[in-house]
């Protein structure tokens, strides 16, 4: 599961977006770009698809456009957790495409000109670091800087 | 197709910008300095069309003109006179002699190619 | 004398279409500020030299179509800069009107087409009489059009002047032309050279006197030009009988009247935009029957009639809608010729194409997807149909081939035919083969149909020599999938000898499917309706287990396998027992199956959005549709499905084999 180890000397990493909405995912505190995200809303029902990997939860209706919802727990390997109230749909771009993400929970917008970006060092997460561009931490805290094109990458799975 | 045409004029710089207009809008030119070598050149080339000045030595304007529609070739081939002269008498005696049509001095371009364009379809 | 005008002026062409441009851009830019509301005084005079300089420039290179356009525009223009009328929103949308309808004259004209766009005619006859009525604040001109008359010396001929294409010049501002015959004497007495023509021309637009004396001021020897003063007689845009004139074939008549029909060029992306939202609304207005349902008696008549007026509207706006993404299959078609003609050269095989309803239209969508099928389609013809010339003599056929390419409306399906006159498919090569490569048991008797299937097989297609076995096959597969990927249907037919032919079968259009609402659990699927042929509730003694390979079901005598919906689809479980569902049975070319859900819902129009714009295909689904209560419904992909039962029952590749009870065939797994 884990990715190549890398040392928290490598260089920082580039291209880091300037705010993220961060949300959490098995007690730890994850990041997109939040110009990535088009909306956040409450869990809906999502109709499944035939013979898909089981993190495709299905298809949603946003407004009259059908979206893939992603589990990301289940993208992760990490146990099912049920969904509850605080349970959300993370809505983003992902080029030309809208998918949805469920997450446990949204909880903050992070300045990154405020904090500190390493590249990933293997952090014994219970994340695939290539699902991930980097970790920033802000006085406790940490966050892990997903890497949505990679998590999404709708090709995987099978 | 490109359409030949004839060009007459005794000034060598007038002769210059007609043909260069002519040529740079695809037309073939054949020229002369006068009525006399025009008609010569008919000799030569079937042309479509003719553009000449009125007044030249040797054989002016009309003169061509009157000589060149008594040759069949020639009977309704298009001729345009390049002329300062614009008066009703002189457009009298064009009409007789058998002109199609006036180009006023200084010759501008466009309309050179303009009048030609309605003169030839 | 028009734009058909022998001359070479093309060198100056690219120089003028840049120019132009440029003259348009200044038009737009000061009459889009105008329109919006802002003061147009500073832009005038720009706009007014653009439409100028425009007008002076396509006059010496001969456009004339071009200088009446920008005549008109000029004109408007100028009355605007002299204060005679002010450029409001509606004069500037108007004119604005007419520089989009002028860049298309340039277009066409840049493109080596003739200028004639549909509706610039109209505009410029129409600018003056129309809505917006310019002329009225142009004191001097007269109203509603003027009248010229037109006489020519008797000289004209022997001078060398061809009248005609001058009036067709003035034609084109517009009007009746009249010529006056009274003059003209008894053929015995007529002298061919001389003139006798006089002309009366009502003008729907006033040209100003300069542009008169464009026309006719050079031969003026020749031509008197008056004014006539009354107006009133004239027939506006009424067809007088065409007078033909001498000399020359051309004749000189007035334009017909021509039915308003003006086009936009308009952005794809604004067209799906629409597509969408009008499917939005058939979503929204089914939203709201679905509350009228419910609401039954409580509802008042008027709503329910309102309602019912609602929803009429609401499918002709959708059908509408629909349309505008239709294009002629011409698009596809095009460039076959060159194909066809290529691929002869390569194989050094000689043969033609011949193409048929190419006005044909069909989404967009599909159109787009086509040409590689198409191509492949058309390869084959070429490669393993059409004989060498030699071959074909000996058979009694003529030395070319033809490839046909044929499309035409069927019902509500459009049909598109690739077939050649070629060698035709050899039946019992193909079965060799198949029994070869390990496909097909050496027993196996198969139909034609059936052996055609084996064509459409994965495995066989990568045959190394399939040219070996006459044959088709290569990449059919691959043509199968892309056009049931377009929601469309592939047969092939053949006769040995004779030539072979596929023929596609497209649905009119892809964003709306007929289909049934069947419920499997609590999972709603539409099954479209042209797939479906009959549902009925099984007896006991219909069903028919068989060991290994599923369930069979004899329905009127014919027996098909039993498909479980649910378990096919990997679904929430359904009915167990198929005694307590519905048997929905669908047919897909030679197979047929029973699908095995727990209850029908109803009919539906299913608007189908694609899962790939977000998501991936996904097999056994077509697309997914928004439901009344605005959750998503999968529609089955018919084909799809059975191919997805077939991989669970592990049965054979030869699909026809099951649908046919598996009797005669044996079959290989």
């Amino acid at each position: 599961m884990h990715g190549p180890t890398l040392t928290s000397n490598q260089p920082a990493v580039a291209d880091i977006p300037r705010q993220c909405l961060t949300f959490v995912l098995a007690k730890e505190e994850y990041g997109v770009d939040i110009l990535r995200v088009q909306e956040i809303k409450g869990f809906t029902a999502v109709t499944p698809l035939p013979n898909t990997p089981p993190h495709i939860r299905g298809v949603m209706n946003l407004r009259g456009t059908v979206v893939p919802v992603i589990d990301l727990r289940s993208r992760f390997g990490m146990p099912e957790h049920p969904y509850d109230k605080f349970t959300v749909i993370i809505v983003l771009t992902v080029g030309t495409r809208v998918v949805g993400l469920v997450v446990d929970a949204v909880s903050d917008v992070l300045e990154m000109a405020d904090v500190g970006v390493d590249a990933t060092p293997d952090l014994g997460a219970g994340v695939d670091t290539s699902f991930l561009r980097g970790v920033c931490r802000s006085g406790e805290r940490l966050v892990m800087l997903l890497d949505i094109d990679q998590v999404v990458g709708l090709d995987t799975g099978r | 197709m490109g359409k030949t045409v004839l060009v007459l004029d005794d000034s060598a710089s007038v002769r210059r910008l007609v043909v260069a207009t002519l040529q740079g809008a695809g037309y073939s030119v054949v020229e002369g300095e006068h009525g006399a070598e025009g008609l010569a050149a008919l000799d030569r080339s079937a042309v479509d069309a003719i553009v000449t000045d009125l007044n030249m030595p040797v054989m002016n304007g009309l003169d061509f003109v009157r000589a060149a529609r008594r040759r069949p070739a020639n009977r309704f081939t298009p001729i345009l006179m390049l002329t300062t002269e614009t008066g009703e008498a002189k457009k009298q005696e064009g009409r007789a002699a058998g002109c199609t049509g006036w180009i006023n001095k200084p010759v501008s371009p466009p309309t050179l190619l303009q009048v030609l364009a309605r003169a030839v379809p | 004398m028009t734009e058909g005008s022998p001359l070479d002026l093309s060198r100056f062409l690219p120089l003028f279409f840049e120019e132009a441009e440029e003259h348009l851009e200044v038009l737009e830019r000061g009459l889009m500020a105008a329109e919006s509301g802002a003061d147009p005084r500073p832009f005038i005079d720009d706009c007014f030299r653009a439409a100028h300089s425009l007008k002076g420039s396509a006059g010496s290179l001969g456009l004339h179509i071009v200088v009446g356009h920008t005549h008109v525009l000029e004109t408007e223009l100028d009355a605007v800069r002299g204060g005679a009328r002010p450029l409001d929103r509606a004069l500037a949308g108007h004119l604005l009107v007419g520089v989009d309808l002028l860049r298309r004259v340039l277009d066409s004209l840049t493109a080596g087409g003739d200028g004639q766009v549909e509706g610039a005619a109209e505009w410029t006859h129409g600018a003056v009489s129309g809505a917006v009525s310019p002329v009225e604040a142009r004191p001097e001109a007269a109203r509603g059009g003027l009248r010229l008359r037109l006489s020519t010396h008797a000289d004209t001929f022997r001078c060398g002047l061809d009248p005609l294409p001058l009036l067709r010049d003035l034609d084109m501002l517009a009007g009746v032309v009249r010529a006056e015959l009274a003059a003209i004497p008894e053929l015995d007495e007529l002298d061919p050279t001389t003139c006798h023509l006089t002309w009366t021309l009502g003008l729907a637009e006033s040209p100003p006197p300069e542009m008169v004396d464009e026309l006719f001021g050079f031969a003026d020897h020749l031509f008197t030009v008056e004014h006539l003063p009354d107006v009133a007689d004239v027939p506006q845009a009424v067809a007088t009988p065409a007078v033909s004139v001498a000399p020359g074939p051309a004749h000189v008549a007035a334009p017909a009247p021509r039915p308003e029909r003006a086009t936009l060029r308009i952005a794809t992306e604004k067209v799906d935009r629409l597509v969408d939202l009008v499917g939005e609304l058939v979503i929204s207005q089914a939203i709201l029957g679905e509350v009228l349902h419910e609401l039954g008696q409580a509802a008042s008549e008027r709503v329910q009639s309102a309602f019912a007026t609602l929803e009429r509207n609401t499918r002709e706006v959708q059908e509408r809608a629909m349309g505008i993404r239709m294009l002629p299959v011409a698009m596809a078609f095009d460039r076959l010729p060159r194909l066809v003609r290529d691929l002869g050269e390569r194989l050094g095989k000689r043969m033609g194409v011949v193409i048929e309803g190419e006005e044909t239209e069909l989404d967009r969508s599909v159109l787009e997807h086509l040409t590689d099928p198409l191509t492949h389609l058309i390869r084959n013809c070429a490669d393993h149909g059409i004989e060498p010339a030699a071959d074909r003599e000996a058979a009694g056929k003529p030395p070319v081939g033809t490839v046909l390419v044929r499309a035409m409306h069927q019902g509500s399906t459009v049909i598109i035919e690739v077939s050649d006159d070629g060698r035709g498919l050899d039946y019992a090569r193909i079965r060799t083969r198949a029994v070869e490569r390990g496909i097909l048991g050496a027993e196996a008797a198969l139909s034609e149909a059936e052996t055609i299937e084996l064509l459409f097989a994965p495995g066989f297609s990568t045959a190394d020599t399939v040219s070996d076995v006459s044959g088709r096959g290569v990449g059919m597969d691959v043509v199968r999938h892309s056009i049931e990927a377009l929601g469309g249907r592939v047969a092939m037919s053949s006769k040995l000898g004779e030539g072979t032919r596929v023929r596609m079968t497209f649905p009119l259009t892809l964003a709306i499917v007929e289909g049934l609402c069947v419920r499997v659990a609590d999972t709603t699927y539409v099954v479209p309706m042209a797939a479906i042929t009959s549902s009925f509730r099984p007896n006991p003694r219909d069903l028919k287990p068989v060991l290994g390979r599923g369930e069979l079901v004899i329905s009127q005598g014919v027996q098909m396998p039993l498909v479980r919906l649910s378990e096919v689809l990997s679904g929430p479980p359904g009915v167990e027992d198929p005694c307590r569902g519905l048997l929905v049975v669908v047919q897909h070319e030679a197979d047929q199956a029973a699908l095995l859900v727990d209850g029908v819902i109803g009919s539906t129009q299913a608007v189908i959005k694609n899962l790939e714009r977000n998501f991936q295909r996904v097999e056994g689904v077509m697309g997914a549709t928004i439901l009344g209560d605005g959750r998503v419904a999968l529609v089955l992909d018919v084909a799809g499905v059975l191919r997805l039962a077939r991989r669970r029952t592990g049965s054979s590749r030869v699909r026809t084999s099951i649908a046919l009870g598996a009797a005669s065939c044996t079959v290989q797994p």
